[in-house]
């Protein structure tokens, strides 16, 4: 099976959906299709998460990979295609930071770990900034402890019980503000629509 | 204790659970419905924050890498489902036109909750079943010519198969070739859709299955035949 090119109906371009929906079958050039479409945000959510290029990378393609092994299940009705994949994605990235902490390898990097994620502005097109600006916004419009909760989970990849380490808070409350704030997030950005 | 672990959802949607946490929590999900429900709306919420990443280029050696592996790496089977018993087969068989032959195996597919080690043994253990019958597709195939044109070939290793079409004719516009398993005293599940005019399916678990068809249903599928299937004993 070739990768020649995203497969097509009557020259329409697949959705996401009808991708996963030939991926799930063992289909290789819709596969490359898919990935042609997602991996640059999943290469963008691993480098934040991890920020280093080459460990990133690498993230990437395992994520790539475990999208392509479990597309069987994919279950359309617990959410969409990429944010699907960027779930799977942020798992590989997380679970890869936990381990080099494990390690003790990580410390040894402080010196890249605020580095700003380098942003492919050509690519990125009109669309996507005004996504960015619509989570931005809609971030700060979050207490300070649900939107630090959050960040320090998600894109420092700490535990909760880590994250309660670092703003000294109970365990109980960050669970909760996790919990409210991404309800919050959610709501905010569904009424932007 | 579920209490306890229903508060969790938050941090499990930002993967924020550590690894034994995040093994209970999983376990709960799979006994809770509506748990599922609120993590997934969770997740749309966190990758909602994923998208605020932005995009980076990937650069051409990931991309060839990637699709190298995909090039050798099986997919996961997908989940199946216990089937409810409604028409008997024969029943069933008496509707379709062009039957073949038919066949019974002794299993029953009973996908419940079982502890994940398990689920890990099992799935190791299809594997290589369906290694077996990859293996036996290759060397020693059943090959049975379809009426409309090309063939479909099949090997089986202890419950499981791999399916094959091969250079089917045209489904037609708007249409595709959709391939089935038929249960014995159950009716036809839908088991894969032929991209095209060929195909190749791993079915892991045919659990009591007694035959597979194929059969040309409008595009995207059907849930039960609406033609007359070609009908094939294992």
């Amino acid at each position: 099976m070739t990768a020649d090119g995203p497969p097509t109906i009557a020259g329409a371009p697949l959705t996401l959906e009808e991708m996963i929906d030939r991926v799930a079958l063992g289909d290789e050039g819709a596969f490359a299709a898919l990935y042609d479409a997602v991996a640059p945000r999943v290469l963008a959510v691993a480098t934040r998460v991890l920020r280093d290029v080459a460990q990133a990378e690498e993230i990437a393609q395992e994520a790539m990979l475990d999208v392509w092994r479990s597309a069987p299940r994919y279950d359309a009705s617990r959410g969409g295609v990429l944010s699907w994949v960027l779930t799977i994605t942020h798992r590989r990235a997380v679970d890869r930071v936990r381990s080099e902490q494990a390690a003790g390898e990580r410390e040894e990097r402080a010196g890249v770990r605020d580095v700003q994620t380098p942003h492919d502005e050509v690519a990125e097109q009109v669309e996507t900034r005004l996504e960015h600006a619509a989570v931005r916004d809609c971030l700060q419009s979050l207490s300070e402890l649900q939107n630090e909760a959050i960040q320090l989970a998600y894109w420092k990849g700490y535990t909760y019980r880590q994250v309660a380490e670092v703003l000294a808070a109970p365990l109980g409350t960050i669970k909760a503000r996790m919990r409210d704030g991404l309800i919050r997030l959610r709501d905010c950005l569904e009424s932007r629509v | 204790m579920a209490e306890d672990l229903h508060s969790l959802a938050g941090a499990a949607a930002l993967d924020a659970l550590e690894p034994d946490e995040r093994a209970a929590f999983e376990a709960h999900l799979a006994s809770c419905a509506d748990c599922r429900a609120e993590v997934a709306a969770l997740q749309e919420a966190a990758a909602q924050l994923a998208l605020s990443a932005g995009s980076i280029a990937p650069p051409p050696r990931l991309r060839a890498a990637v699709l190298e592996r995909v090039g050798r790496t099986r997919q996961v089977p997908p989940v199946v489902t216990p089937l409810r018993r409604r028409r008997p087969v024969l029943q069933w068989l008496a509707a379709a036109a062009a039957v073949v032959l038919v066949l019974a195996l002794g299993t029953t597919v009973v996908v419940q909750q079982q502890s994940i080690s398990d689920k890990t043994q099992r799935i190791e253990a299809q594997e290589r079943r369906l290694d077996e019958a990859a293996e036996l597709l290759r060397t020693t195939p059943q090959v049975v010519a379809l009426p409309s044109g090309g063939e479909l070939a099949y090997a089986t290793a202890g419950g499981a198969a791999v399916v094959e079409v091969r250079d089917a004719a045209s489904p037609g516009a708007g249409r595709q070739w959709e391939l089935w398993v038929i249960p014995a005293g159950g009716d036809p599940r839908p088991s894969g859709l032929v991209p095209g005019t060929d195909g190749r399916f791993f079915l892991p678990d045919l659990g009591d299955a007694t035959a597979i068809a194929v059969s040309n249903e409008p595009a995207g599928g059907s849930q039960q035949p609406t033609t007359t299937p070609f009908v094939v004993q294992l």
